[in-house]
């Protein structure tokens, strides 16, 4: 920007910009706060289970009932803003950058709606997992090599697929994002929140397929991909950092299913 | 400060990327970099309590080499406003245009403009069926033609950000010169042309 422009131009809310990124990065500290001292209430409390262990927490979620899935959702949710928050801070400051010249309590209502209904939308998915659990415990084949490694291979797949491609180069201009999505007034925020999470479901759903294999609650993995997810979101290398994970897990699936057929695993 | 705008009316665009412009695909330009100038009829709107129906409103576009709307790539912008707006009309312009008032302008001047000009200048702004004809006194002057395919319809291209429904129709440049400036000197006839109605706000 020239330095005549920067000059003349004090945009109202730049202050509030700043608070409220760090509001959105501060949510997702608390929410892995909240993961590493295990706040999050979860039905039962059987010692001889171990939560970071695969299909343990839905095990013990679909074992309990309407509460069980009520305090999975409200886990997954918070793992959600844990793991998708860090990297949608770009776009969040931009969205609010559009909204110059309207009151404060009008931009901070429209930028609450619009991670209120990017949140619901990423807490509501973790129905799915639940579901799939119902029909298949994942504890009970998590050690199966076959499963990893079909697994494996369908996080390949998708890694390498043009639908990842696509959803990535959304993720990656918040720009982009806001010309073509942007709708008035806090429906409209909503709107655009639910949009911005349809393509953030398009990027990481395989890969948060593979967390949930390997345990939805393991920290170590949960921080590992969340590493990788917002890599590939925000920086220009992400998609070849996508393709090079879609071949890593490619390799590993075909070595665990040659391992298993070998009898080796 | 809160000031709502909403704008709306003719709108036309002339560039020097072949039909059509790749720009909207995420594509670097033809040669690299854009050229483009872009012409607004406003014939309904405001900014706060300041009509802004009437005015015109112009914009000329000089891209780094690379991919317009990557991050780094930066723009040397001219805004051009008729001559007939009053001090009042032109400070409005210039708030919503460069940005400063919110809409997508903002996130787009905060990330590409790296340098902005404003001049005044008579206008010439006719829509006549399939074709619009668009001056900025010396500065500015295009002629651009509706394509039409199949059936003879309207040839279309979305997403497109400068109107709401993101469609414009596409079109080709009769003419399209640009003589401002030592830096904004250019004649891409023949090429690209988008034209719509147009609607855009900071609501």
């Amino acid at each position: 920007m020239a330095p005549g422009f920067a000059a003349r131009v004090l945009p109202e809310g730049r202050h509030e910009r700043r608070v409220v990124a760090l509001g959105v990065y501060a949510a997702a500290l608390v929410a892995w706060l909240s993961m590493l001292g295990r706040w999050l209430p979860m039905p039962s409390s059987n010692m001889a289970m171990d939560m970071t262990d695969p299909g343990v927490p839905e095990a013990m979620a679909t074992g309990s009932g309407p509460t069980g899935w009520a305090l999975y959702l409200l886990m997954w949710g918070v793992m959600m803003v844990a793991m998708m928050y860090p990297s949608s801070v770009p776009l969040v400051s931009m969205y609010h950058r559009t909204l110059d010249g309207r009151g404060r309590g009008e931009r901070l209502l429209r930028v609450g709606a619009f991670l209120g209904s990017y949140t619901l939308l990423w807490t509501a998915v973790g129905v799915v997992p639940l579901a799939a659990n119902y029909a298949v415990p994942v504890s009970r084949v998590a050690s199966s090599g076959i499963f990893i490694g079909v697994t494996l291979l369908l996080l390949a797949a998708y890694q390498l697929s043009p639908y990842k491609e696509r959803c990535l180069d959304h993720c990656r201009t918040p720009l982009g994002f806001l010309l073509t999505h942007s709708r008035p007034g806090v429906r409209g925020a909503a709107r655009m929140g639910l949009d911005h999470g349809a393509y953030c479901l398009g990027c990481c759903w395989a890969l948060f397929a593979f967390m949930v294999v390997v345990g939805t609650m393991n920290l170590v993995w949960m921080a590992g991909i969340t590493l990788v997810l917002s890599a590939e979101r925000t920086v220009s290398w992400g998609d070849r950092l996508a393709r090079t994970v879609g071949v890593a897990a490619g390799v590993a699936g075909v070595a665990v299913l040659a391992a298993t057929a070998v009898g080796v695993a | 400060m809160t000031t709502t705008w909403e704008i709306s009316g003719e709108y036309a665009e002339a560039c020097n990327c072949d039909v059509a412009c790749q720009c909207v695909w995420m594509e670097a330009p033809d040669d690299d970099h854009c050229t483009a100038a872009l012409a607004w009829n406003i014939t309904d709107g405001g900014y706060g309590d300041v009509d802004l129906s009437g005015r015109r409103v112009g914009m000329l576009i000089e891209s780094d080499e690379g991919v317009m709307f990557d991050p780094s790539t930066q723009w040397d912008v001219v805004l051009l406003v008729d001559d007939e707006a009053t001090d009042e009309e032109r400070a409005a312009i210039e708030d919503i245009y460069l940005g400063r008032a919110g809409g997508i302008w903002a996130p787009v001047a905060d990330g590409h403009f790296r340098s902005t000009e404003v001049a005044t200048a008579p206008v010439e702004f006719a829509v006549d069926g399939d074709r619009t004809t668009v001056s900025f006194g010396d500065d500015m002057e295009m002629d651009v033609v509706e394509r039409v395919g199949f059936n003879e319809e309207a040839g279309t291209v979305s997403p497109h950000p400068l109107t709401a429904d993101l469609t414009m129709k596409t079109g080709e440049s009769r003419s399209a010169t640009v003589s401002y400036d030592d830096r904004f000197q250019w004649d891409v006839g023949g090429n690209n042309a988008y034209i719509c109605d147009f609607e855009l706000t900071n609501a």
